[in-house]
């Protein structure tokens, strides 16, 4: 898969590889308790120092869109609307 | 899933009083976080609204089928998530499912390779505004849209998002991936747009014009 997705000039992976290592990186992130409980691979991250510049970039974009997207104003007449509604329903 | 109507237990007038308790104190307290969930998938305050309260209504109505002790955002999540697709999908213009074929090529056509510094990037990530994240979002299939405000935003493990979006975990798991690396290419195109250069990466993409961010050569030209 030529060109398949992020990588790192330099990179000792092939691209397959660092697909497959970076999905697991956000899994990682994510909490994934699969790939946390994956001894094996949490050992491979922390000794390469490629994985650890990709967590950091995986890390940037989920904070990103969490802090950018995160704060919204709700309507003080949704609540209300909803209980109206809710009234009806129950006759 | 939430049963049909007919095969539901209905709620009497003995247990009225607890569900509406039960329904006060487990369900109303997640009107936030579902209103964004709403807005996002919408991008509408109106159609969010109804959207939230078509979800409530639904819930009470099928309040029996919901298992005490449960997770209930979840399980209003995917009231909504069901709601959202069956009435307000169809009249979007975005297409019934993701063209699997079509973002993979769009994914592989040599527009993805990063190899900026860490910090330069952070440095990039940080300078896009709310606007240029939701354009961005929004611009991606809602299917990867709805598992990256799932996972990034409400912060729901894998498993809850299987339950809510009706696909195996891992589906759920190579789904972010791809969502992430679109959502990527989507920014790297506004960060373009605000005059960071974006130079060609010759040992990968020759006389082409992709994306590359590369280390050495980004310099922010609009200063």
């Amino acid at each position: 898969m030529k060109n398949a997705g992020i990588k790192k000039q330099g990179s000792p992976y092939s691209d397959a590889e660092c697909e497959a290592i970076i999905l697991k990186l956000q899994a990682m992130l994510d909490q994934d308790k699969e790939v946390i409980n994956d001894q094996e691979f949490m050992e491979k991250v922390k000794n390469c120092e490629y994985c650890l510049e990709q967590v950091e970039i995986e890390k940037s974009l989920k904070e990103l869109v969490k802090d950018k997207l995160k704060s919204m104003m709700v309507s003080a007449n949704l609540v209300q609307s909803i209980r109206e509604k809710l009234h009806f329903f129950k006759g | 899933m939430i049963p049909e109507a007919e095969a539901l237990p209905t709620i009497t007038e003995e247990t009225k009083e607890a569900t509406d308790a039960f329904f006060e104190s487990e369900m109303m307290v997640h009107i936030k976080p579902l209103y964004h969930f709403a807005y996002r998938l919408t991008n509408d305050e109106d159609d969010a609204n109804d959207l939230v309260q078509d979800t409530y209504l639904k819930a009470y109505r099928f309040i029996t089928s919901f298992e005490r002790g449960s997770n209930a955002k979840a399980w209003l999540f995917r009231i909504l998530k069901n709601s959202f697709i069956n009435n307000y999908r169809k009249n979007t213009k975005e297409p019934t499912q993701i063209d699997y074929e079509e973002a993979e090529v769009f994914l592989n056509t040599g527009k993805a390779v990063w190899s900026d510094s860490i910090d330069l990037r952070d440095k990039i990530f940080r300078s896009l505004v709310g606007d240029e994240i939701t354009n961005a979002l929004n611009s991606l299939p809602v299917d990867f849209k709805t598992v990256i405000i799932l996972c990034d935003i409400e912060e729901f493990s894998y498993e809850e998002i299987a339950k809510i979006t009706d696909i195996p975990v891992g589906t759920v798991r190579s789904r972010l991936h791809r969502a992430r690396k679109l959502l990527k290419e989507k920014l790297a195109v506004y960060a373009r747009n605000m005059g960071y250069a974006v130079d060609n990466n010759e040992d990968e993409f020759e006389n082409n014009q992709d994306i590359t961010w590369g280390v050495e050569k980004v310099t922010k030209e609009a200063e």
